[in-house]
């Protein structure tokens, strides 16, 4: 489980102009950072990405996640396995004083499913992370095209040619 | 006559120089981004249907063009929205020229839910003139066995919910029906832009 976990690894106050990132949402010890959905390309399934740091001396636990769509939301890794990518459920999931979870296309997701909303792009996707810990925090997402989330995944130096 | 001679030949040095390569000449694999295959694979030869209920015939409908086979499911949360995504975005901002020469070809891996309308909805909104290709898990498989990839399987009980487990990599076709690359996830859209061309350029030596 801790193989995906980054410390740290976003440089806060680097501000990048070329993207949409959400604001920071700081709820007690934990900071929510880089929520972003693209809008789902089938009706009814679609996926949701944040970044969680525990800034706290104790482990948190994120036990629930509930949005506008509707259906059912579950955090999900994908892993790989002899060249075959798949997906698990991770069920809750903590983590530890200072670690980081780490959302991105390829690694953990929270999988949206039945859902009954679709979210289109130039929505907000109105999210509510449920923590064992700190209680609720209400998140207001943006709802971006895949071409976008997939440039939010380039480093600034693969632009150089 | 000398001097129209060497006028003729210093645009074409030019050329050369500029792009690296004369057109007939493969590019090397360092000067692709993809991953390259040291032993290149055959196209093969098999006949889906399409999202439309058409016959594909893949090895004789993308004959000569670069073309790009991947194989995955429309409840697949990131990893095959954004390589379509990703292919969609580069070749509507490549010159014509290039772009045209491009197929793109998915394979579904998830049969009993990717019905063709819902397989060809989910295309179109990357790009309409992709190619969803449906046909048993078994065929798709046995496909999948000749292009040297994992068979796809199918992971939880419940009909609704389950995953498929899959390959991520994108094979690339060129003129010559093999594939010399492939390129996994993470594959990035300035990487396809980057290598495309290069990969529509050559003849491969094809006749």
């Amino acid at each position: 489980m801790g193989a995906v976990l980054v410390a740290f690894a976003v440089s806060c106050g680097a501000p990048d102009d070329s993207h949409e990132r959400t604001p920071v949402t700081s709820v007690g010890n934990l900071q929510i950072t880089d929520a972003y959905a693209p809008a789902p390309a089938a009706p009814d399934v679609g996926s949701l990405y944040f970044t969680v740091i525990n800034q706290g001396s104790e482990p948190e636990t994120l036990v629930a996640v509930e949005t506008s769509a509707g259906g059912t939301a579950s955090l999900h890794e994908m892993t790989r396995v002899d060249g075959v990518m798949r997906m698990l459920a991770t069920g809750p999931f903590s983590i530890a004083p200072s670690d980081t979870l780490r959302m991105a296309p390829g690694g953990y997701h929270v999988m949206l499913e039945q859902i009954s909303v679709r979210p289109e792009v130039g929505d907000t996707l109105d999210v509510v992370l449920s923590f064992a810990r700190t209680g609720r925090i209400e998140l207001r997402v943006p709802v971006l095209t895949y071409t976008d989330v997939a440039r939010l995944l380039e480093d600034p130096g693969d632009h150089e040619h | 006559m000398k001097l129209s001679t060497r006028l003729s030949t210093v645009p074409l040095l030019a050329a050369i120089a500029t792009t690296g390569c004369i057109p007939d000449v493969p590019p090397r694999p360092e000067e692709l981004r993809g991953a390259s295959y040291s032993d290149p694979l055959e196209k093969p030869d098999f006949t889906l249907t399409t999202t439309d209920g058409d016959p594909f015939d893949f090895r004789a409908e993308t004959d000569g063009f670069v073309t790009l086979l991947f194989f995955g499911y429309t409840y697949c949360p990131d990893v095959c929205p954004i390589h379509m995504a990703n292919i969609a975005a580069v070749l509507r901002k490549l010159p014509p020229d290039v772009s045209r020469e491009v197929k793109v070809v998915m394979v579904t891996t998830d049969p009993d839910r990717d019905t063709p309308e819902r397989f060809g909805h989910w295309l179109a909104n990357f790009d309409p003139t992709f190619v969803g290709l449906i046909g048993s898990l078994d065929e798709v498989n046995e496909i999948q066995s000749r292009l040297r990839l994992p068979p796809a399987s199918r992971y939880g009980e419940d009909d609704n919910t389950y995953t498929v487990g899959h390959s991520a990599r994108v094979i690339a076709f060129t003129a010559d029906n093999r594939a010399h690359v492939g390129y996994p996830f993470g594959t990035r859209q300035n990487d396809w832009a980057h290598d495309l061309p290069l990969l529509v350029k050559s003849n491969w030596g094809a006749p």
